[in-house]
């Protein structure tokens, strides 16, 4: 039994969570009758137990291909007609194997966008969730600088949380994207160009 | 057995989990909860793993940068310790996750492409009638590749070799991309399309390895020694168009493109005229369409192409 290397919850954060919108996109659009969120959720299970995942060379097209081979998997299981043309391989960039230039994180864009597509949540729980994911404060930290108790900073961590997995599962805001997924959606969707990046 | 969740469920739940890991080191009992819930289904631990990665902080510690401005390898290592602690809790499953999906038996069936990707970030590409079996040990990675084609994209791991065995030839990567033909009545053939592979003949020791690069195809016979050429990139990339369910042709006679079809369906097609079968084909058609294959050459080389059943018979008007 081997362990998982420590960083992979900031791997998952770099390198899949911002392709994460396209690969649903285009799943759901080829998919019917498969629940997107099973297939995302046994995805993160299989990138989070790889034994390496540096050695992934292009982590965007190899998370969508774990993602196709569990569409499958499941529709052979559900007995659905598998619904994903052969051709479409091409589309999502499944042909290629070269691995796109991962994209330079500016974060003072980052930071801005994530907290627009917070803006839904109240004002204490986003301020309590942008302290620890932005400035890097501990739980603890955060509810002394807001003065309020730990056990609420925690429970706000979790309404966060639930809050961006659900953006990314429905769409979310327009224009607001925490990991800017926006140009790789544009790539995905149809557009075969996308090795120019 | 309890109830299956829906995934908006299994979503509550871990973000709670994960809010709760990234509060601090957890309890001994809500280790063997969070556990428990983990190994009930893959899903959880999947979950988990995205909601534990939207609290990952986007920059290091104000105070981390404050101390050490200029060593971010070092910082990086210090923020993967603290995120350790709550990954560590799902080390229980870890091996339950791995073991679903990388050992095993993998068919396609004719005119079916398949992508298996493995958990040690290898991708394999399964062509049409095609079947391997994959044994993952700590020392190496052995894929026997018992009929038909695939592609080989290979994390590297110096410490683990990765190799494909078809017949009693051997071919052995450690970080690399090629792919291995092994049909009936032919010689296997290696293409290479990044890095270097050692092909060998297993019954032939005495037979030095031969080494094989990127753009090139090795070519070994059951009776003569092993032979490497170049092939041009475009070239590698015809001879890789299944992937995509396409087959390419750069002027192969037209005889040789009806083998090809035949070995993604059962349609067969049939040419008589010696002189019609060495027409030379170029274009890119769809694997699984002999039907309209037949009907294209018939166009451009003025041929009757008649169609009864699983058999087209191309000849002169």
């Amino acid at each position: 039994m081997k362990l998982p290397p420590p960083d992979r919850a900031r791997w998952l954060a770099q390198h899949i969570v911002p392709h994460e919108r396209a690969i649903r996109s285009w799943l759901a659009r080829r998919t019917h009758d498969l629940d997107i969120d099973d297939i995302i959720q046994e995805m993160y299970a299989r990138l989070a137990s790889l034994e390496d995942a540096q050695s992934i060379r292009n982590p965007r097209q190899y998370a969508a291909q774990t993602a196709i081979s569990i569409a499958l998997n499941l529709a052979r299981h559900a007995r659905v007609v598998p619904m994903i043309p052969l051709g479409d391989f091409e589309e999502i960039g499944l042909a290629s194997l070269e691995p796109s230039p991962e994209r330079a994180v500016n974060s003072q864009e980052e930071l801005r966008e994530l907290e627009k597509t917070l803006q839904e949540l109240p004002p204490l729980c986003r301020k309590a969730f942008l302290l620890r994911r932005v400035d890097g404060l501990s739980q603890r930290e955060v509810a002394e600088t807001l003065g309020i108790s730990v056990k609420t900073v925690e429970k706000y961590m979790a309404r966060s949380v639930r809050f961006l997995i659900d953006i990314y599962g429905r769409g979310g805001v327009a224009g607001a994207q925490v990991s800017k997924g926006g140009a790789v959606v544009d790539a995905v969707e149809g557009d075969r160009t996308q090795l120019r990046r | 057995m309890t109830a299956r969740l829906s995934s908006k469920e299994v979503y509550d739940v871990a973000a709670s989990w994960a809010a709760k890991m990234d509060a601090g080191p957890l309890s001994a009992d809500e280790q063997a909860i969070v556990e428990a819930w983990l190994t009930a289904d893959i899903r959880h631990y999947g979950a988990l793993a995205q909601a534990r990665a939207l609290l990952v902080p986007v920059h290091e510690p104000a105070s981390m940068r404050a101390v050490e401005p200029v060593k971010p390898m070092r910082r990086t290592i210090l923020l993967g310790g603290s995120i350790a602690a709550g990954i560590a809790v799902a080390v229980g499953t870890a091996s339950y996750v791995s073991g679903l999906w990388n050992e095993g038996r993998y068919r396609t069936q004719m005119g079916e492409m398949r992508v298996i990707p493995l958990n040690d970030g290898s991708v394999i590409s399964l062509n049409t009638n095609s079947e391997i079996v994959v044994r993952y040990s700590q020392s190496r990675r052995e894929i026997e590749l018992v009929r038909g084609e695939a592609l080989f994209d290979v994390a590297k791991n110096k410490q683990r070799p990765f190799i494909v065995k078809t017949g009693m030839t051997q071919v052995r990567a450690v970080g690399t991309s090629f792919s291995v033909k092994a049909l009936p009545n032919q010689p296997v053939q290696v293409l290479v399309r990044e890095g270097v592979v050692e092909v060998k003949r297993q019954d032939v020791p005495v037979a030095p390895a031969v080494l094989v690069a990127s753009n090139n195809q090795a070519v070994a016979p059951l009776d003569a020694p092993i032979v490497a050429k170049p092939v041009e990139t475009a070239e590698v990339g015809r001879a890789l168009a299944w992937r995509v369910g396409r087959i390419a042709f750069h002027g192969e006679p037209l005889g040789v493109a009806a083998t090809e079809f035949a070995r993604y369906s059962p349609v067969r097609i049939e040419i008589a005229d010696p002189a019609v079968a060495n027409e030379k084909v170029i274009g890119l058609f769809v694997s699984t369409d002999p039907v309209g294959f037949a009907n294209a050459v018939a166009v451009s080389f003025d041929l009757r192409a008649e169609i009864t059943g699983e058999q087209i018979r191309l000849s002169r008007k």
